[in-house]
């Protein structure tokens, strides 16, 4: 291919990413969209979409970080398995994870007996909204976890050991500190995949302002009422937000 | 592309047809029949209407060789999709309301006109795990409620009917908050809230009457009293987007002439009239 073709071609394609991007900040002006993201709904949704897809990271850190460094550091049987399982939900349609939640924790779901008979309902819940984003979520921060622990050097670990800190210690003060970029840049993706999530919340936890409604719920069901304002108002928050969670992840990578 | 094509001859029309998937529709509709001259009307459908549309669609094939595509879901989306420029030829709410919001942005040709109408009605799933003997239950402090959502027909007429029960005092003034507050989900089209109700993971749901039949077994029936309950009307009316306005009027009145009409009345519709 001619050097002319290539960069035709490229052209093409920048544009083609960033004329609809672009096309959300045409579509509104700054009076409309302050009014649209000032509106009771709007802030219902972001507040909503704040307060749990904060919990959904620190779940993720709390719970995904032991994860990320046994797989980076252990040998065990049926590490490949559990390697497929934790990676499936990046390549898995959010309908489909949906849809398994839905038939797992649901209330005639596989666990929705054994959950009832404790007094849990998870359906339809802000609850739900969180195992749906922590499910579809996760991967990203177990694997960049991983690929941070697996950056450093054991003998660093070692050398920790020898003066006198603990396996915890050892963690906390060497190979933590050593792996942060990577999981700070695992964090954002994880949050920002968190934030974005659609498919699998509006399955497994419904639609309802309040306790289901996150920001991209708002904004589907917000243009279907023929409220494209409010619609574009809130996509265009998310195309701030995405804006600065890529400025985080290449500021690491450099 | 769509509007241009009106008009045409219908040998240049089919060369204007880009979308693969259009041709391939042409194409098998050209080799079900090679006599009659094809054609493909893309109807966009209020969600109930889907079983008993798809019905017409079957006979209007075997009829005229005429193929319809549909795009069903709530009338509300479909009214947006329209006026952000969907290319549909035949529109049909399922209230006045999502017409009136397409007509006022240009997009219809011509008028509506009303052509069915449907009953609300209450379902709860088969083993009716909160116990609901009647639409009173519904206001029970802990009932999981599905409803559509305030914008889509079903949402809007289940709402009015409870608004109208509170001023009854067999309900009490407080009976549609209290509804209202047991409400887990507003749903995006009638057929979600009637999914949600069938997988019992709704006590409730406020559906059309229509919609029972597809559910079977898997759901128990409580209509709503029948001065409050309201009687959604469908319109239907030529998209002006549309590249057959000929065929696109010979679907509607199909569907409101005697042959539509008895489907529609076999799937539980209440006539126009």
């Amino acid at each position: 291919m001619g050097r002319g073709a290539a960069v035709f071609a490229s052209a093409l394609l920048v544009a083609f990413i960033a004329i609809p991007v672009l096309a959300l900040a045409l579509r509104t002006d700054p009076a409309t969209f302050v009014r649209s993201v000032a509106s009771e709904g709007a802030r219902t949704a972001l507040l909503l979409s704040l307060v749990t897809t904060t919990i959904t990271l620190a779940l993720a850190l709390f719970l995904g970080t032991p994860l990320a460094h046994l797989l980076a550091r252990s040998e065990f049987a049926g590490k490949r398995i559990v390697d497929a399982v934790v990676d499936l939900p990046i390549v898995l349609p959010p309908a489909v994870a949906g849809l398994a939640l839905l038939v797992a924790f649901g209330r005639r779901g596989l666990l929705g007996p054994a959950l009832a008979g404790g007094g849990i309902q998870l359906s339809f819940t802000t609850t739900a909204v969180v195992l749906a984003q922590l499910f579809v979520a996760v991967p990203f921060y177990i694997r960049a976890a991983r690929a941070g622990f697996s950056g450093v050097e054991p003998t660093l670990e070692d050398a920790s050991a020898t003066l006198g800190y603990g396996a915890f210690g050892t963690f906390v003060r060497v190979t933590v500190p050593l792996a942060l970029p990577s999981l700070i840049g695992g964090a954002v993706l994880t949050w920002a995949r968190a934030l974005g999530e659609f498919g699998a919340t509006i399955m497994f936890a419904g639609n309802l302002p309040g306790v289901s409604q996150t920001v991209p719920l708002a904004v589907y069901l917000g243009l279907e009422s023929g409220d494209v304002e409010g619609a574009v108002a809130l996509s265009l928050v998310l195309v701030a937000v995405s804006m600065i969670v890529l400025a985080i992840v290449k500021s690491l990578q450099r | 592309m769509a509007a241009n094509a009106h008009g045409m001859p219908r040998n240049l029309r089919f060369m204007n047809v880009l979308a693969p998937s259009v041709a391939a529709v042409f194409i098998v509709a050209g080799s079900a029949s090679a006599a009659t001259k094809p054609v493909t009307l893309t109807v966009f459908a209020a969600a109930s209407l889907r079983e008993a549309f798809t019905d017409v669609a079957r006979e209007l094939r075997s009829k005229d060789a005429t193929t319809v595509r549909f795009n069903f879901g709530g009338s509300n989306q479909l009214a947006t999709q329209i006026v952000l420029g969907a290319p549909a030829d035949v529109f049909a709410s399922a209230d006045a309301r999502q017409m009136q919001i397409a007509r006022a942005h240009g997009a219809l040709d011509g008028t509506a006109s009303v052509f069915a109408g449907n009953r609300l009605v209450v379902v709860v799933p088969a083993e009716n795990p909160a116990h609901i003997r009647s639409v009173r239950d519904l206001g029970r402090r802990g009932v999981r409620l599905v409803l559509a959502a305030p914008g889509v027909p079903v949402g809007r007429y289940a709402r009015a009917a409870f608004s109208g029960m509170a001023n009854e005092a067999a309900y009490g003034s407080d009976f549609e908050r209290r509804v209202l507050a047991n409400v887990i989900s507003e749903e995006t089209d009638v057929k979600a809230v009637a999914a949600k109700v069938a997988l019992g993971e709704a006590d409730a749901g406020v559906v059309y009457a229509t919609d029972v039949g597809p559910l079977g077994s898997r759901v128990s029936v409580f209509g709503l009293p029948g001065r409050y309950a309201p009687v959604a009307r469908y319109f239907i009316a030529v998209v002006r987007a549309t590249v057959d306005v000929r065929a696109a009027r010979g679907f509607i009145a199909f569907v409101r002439g005697a042959r539509g009409q008895a489907i529609l009345a076999r799937h539980g519709f209440l006539s126009a009239r």
